[in-house]
């Protein structure tokens, strides 16, 4: 049994035999700083993912039972500057990586036995695709995780010897849905800086290119977390009436590798914001939309994107959702009686020393609100979030009403039972979607 | 005559001008208290934090009232505003909800001599988690069913749901407010009874 205890930049596993459930539980490494890991076992070794000695993009290292300490760690596969590893799988005869490489996720499939090895193809552009549940390793079966914009969430069992895929099972989506009516595509926006940045997009076949549809971009871009174009079954609700749903892939996730994270955080964190809206004035440039037609989304770290793009480009999008939204971060970063502010200083800054204060300052949405017109906004929050409270977007709306000068909608709704994560139920949840979607589907000027 | 056409154009002028304001209904507006807080920064609007102490209270403050004042009229407001397409957010959700599979069930993975999988049923908001013994022929067990977690809750959310080497225990976490600190249940799976041990777990935004 492995406890996992982490925080922003460093981790630290204990361990206890389950077989001596009597017994001490041990430290397998001492945290330090800048050292994450985790840890996995199978026959007699322990697996160690971890970007000890500047692996930024880890790298797997082993160790004998008993000789848990850094010191004793063994490599078996090696950093690479251009593949970031993300998970691991262990079975007897094989090891199976996750790894990253320029935007999507591939499988790696490693023989114990010659040391051959072989990727899977998934045959798309632009997909996702992960490990799933294998808890037995004397099998040659990997179970793995795939969906696209347009395939269906599916469960898959490959055959790591004979290579044969079985799909286990694709997520049947009711009311006529059939992917061969949509398309979907990778496209690279270049960044002020020149950085490229991917955009995936999908849209229903015989859409036109010329700037006249409308168009929905999200994206999140913070604490490493990737955006991937699996399926969003929800979505169809707006592709099916014409819109093309986006998702760019800024920096603050780790799509392109842990410098992508790197170059989104801390005193970078304003990458994060321009890189969406150059993805945006590319996607209108390319006449995928034009601004009149253009719509922005995203939630929690994603609502502070919100809150600071709006900032930014006011005159490049006609609609904003800003979901649970992230937006008065100089304040809340300051007070150590909320619960995520001390955690969290490695991912936004310490604004008690000026360097961060100052660069927080100058992208904070609640603070930078000027006397200018903005687009139309939804905000939405819950009254029992303890991620983001719910005062920071009251506050932002009040202060928004108060200094903007447009005429366009700002509402907000506050679901007064629920947290960050809105309604637990399967069907409950959508309310919100539908209430989202109907807001931009209506100022896109579509009736029904 | 000529006072009637006044009148007329009055009520056109007043036309006009309801066609033009939108949205009609006025939003509401905040009280400013001006706040001095870190670096001299003034906030107006630092009045609408409560503390989870005002927030828990039985008997509500005269600022949490203040507060709970404001949020209820920001959201008769966005009611008034979105009225007009409440008809097409109906047939929205309807769209959305109409694609999922009403019976539905995971793949099933085998550990450690059991068949793991959920199913959900028809008009059921949450999953029911099973095993079998040694092959999918075998009986049905239920682990746990989320919908009984769930009955008079308006949020149920579980996590992490683990069984014992033996095959005996099966631990679960389960967040009833929405605030993503678990509460982790140990269940008795011979015995059926269950008992539990508070943990406290927070996840990021």
């Amino acid at each position: 049994m492995f406890i996992n205890s982490s925080q922003t930049l460093a981790t630290e596993v204990h361990y206890l035999e389950t077989t001596k459930p009597e017994g001490a539980i041990k430290i397998f490494e001492p945290r330090k700083l800048n050292h994450e890991y985790s840890v996995d076992h199978l026959g007699n070794m322990f697996y160690i993912r971890t970007n000890a000695d500047s692996a930024s993009n880890f790298k797997l290292m082993k160790t004998p039972e008993g000789n848990t300490a850094s010191k004793n760690w063994t490599v078996v596969l090696p950093h690479r500057s251009d593949v970031l590893f993300e998970n691991f799988e262990l079975f007897d005869n094989y090891l199976v990586a996750e790894e990253r490489i320029k935007g999507l996720t591939n499988l790696r499939i490693i023989s114990k036995k010659d040391q051959g090895e072989h990727y899977l193809d998934f045959g798309e552009e632009t997909y996702m695709a992960g490990i799933s549940i294998n808890p037995e390793p004397g099998t040659d079966v990997l179970r793995y995780s795939y969906s696209s914009l347009t395939t269906p969430n599916s469960v898959i069992d490959y055959n790591m010897a004979t290579k044969e895929k079985k799909i286990m099972k694709e997520e049947e989506v009711l009311g006529g849905f059939d992917k061969t009516n949509y398309e979907s595509k990778r496209l690279w926006a270049k960044a002020a800086d020149g950085t490229m940045v991917p955009v995936s997009v999908v849209y229903r076949k015989g859409f036109l290119q010329d700037g006249k549809a409308p168009l929905l971009l999200y994206a999140y871009g913070a604490y490493g977390y990737s955006t991937d174009a699996g399926f969003r079954s929800a979505a169809l609700s707006l592709i099916d009436r014409g819109f093309v749903f986006a998702l760019a892939h800024v920096r603050g996730g780790s799509e392109m590798g842990r410098f992508w994270y790197e170059d989104g955080k801390l005193l970078k964190k304003i990458n994060t914001f321009s890189d969406f809206n150059d993805c945006a004035q590319f996607l209108v440039n390319e006449k995928y939309t034009s601004p009149g037609k253009l719509f922005a989304m995203g939630g929690s770290a994603g609502g502070l994107l919100m809150g600071a793009i709006v900032n930014m480009r006011p005159d490049l999008y006609n609609g904003v959702i800003a979901a649970v939204p992230f937006v008065d971060i100089v304040s809340t970063m300051l007070d150590e009686t909320i619960p995520l502010t001390t955690f969290e200083w490695d991912e936004w800054g310490d604004p008690r020393k000026k360097e961060y204060y100052d660069y927080m300052l100058s992208y904070s949405p609640y603070d930078q609100v000027k006397a200018v017109g903005y687009p139309n906004i939804l905000v939405t929050t819950g009254y029992w979030d303890s991620q983001v409270q719910y005062w920071e977007p009251a506050k932002w709306v009040a202060k928004l009403r108060d200094m903007k000068t447009d005429e366009n909608v700002l509402v907000m709704d506050v679901n007064m039972s629920a947290g960050h994560g809105g309604a637990s139920g399967r069907f409950e949840r959508y309310r919100i979607t539908a209430l989202e979607y109907t807001f931009i589907i209506n100022l896109a000027g579509i009736k029904e | 005559m000529k006072r009637t056409s006044y009148i007329f154009t009055l009520l056109f002028a007043a036309l006009m001008v309801a066609c033009s304001t939108q949205p009609a209904l006025k939003p509401p507006v905040a009280e400013k208290i001006p706040h001095e807080v870190f670096d001299k920064r003034v906030d107006n609007y630092f009045w609408m934090r409560l503390s989870d102490e005002q927030k828990n209270d039985s008997i509500p403050d005269e600022q949490t009232k203040k507060v709970l004042k404001y949020l209820n009229d920001e959201n008769a407001y966005t009611s008034e505003v979105l009225k007009k397409t409440e008809v097409l957010q109906k047939k929205v959700y309807d769209e959305i909800v109409g694609r999922i599979k009403k019976d539905d069930s995971s793949v099933p993975y085998f550990k450690n001599g059991y068949y793991y999988y959920n199913k959900f049923s028809e008009g059921n908001e949450y999953p029911v988690y099973y095993r079998k013994k040694g092959s999918m022929d075998g009986v049905e067990e239920i682990l746990l069913d989320v919908n009984k977690l769930a009955e008079g809750k308006e949020f149920c959310s579980v996590a992490g749901l683990s069984v014992s080497r033996d095959n005996r225990l099966l631990a679960y976490g389960v967040d009833y407010i929405s605030r993503r600190q678990y509460t982790v249940y140990f269940f008795d799976l011979e015995k059926k009874f269950s008992f539990l041990i508070k943990l406290r777990i927070q996840l990021v935004r």
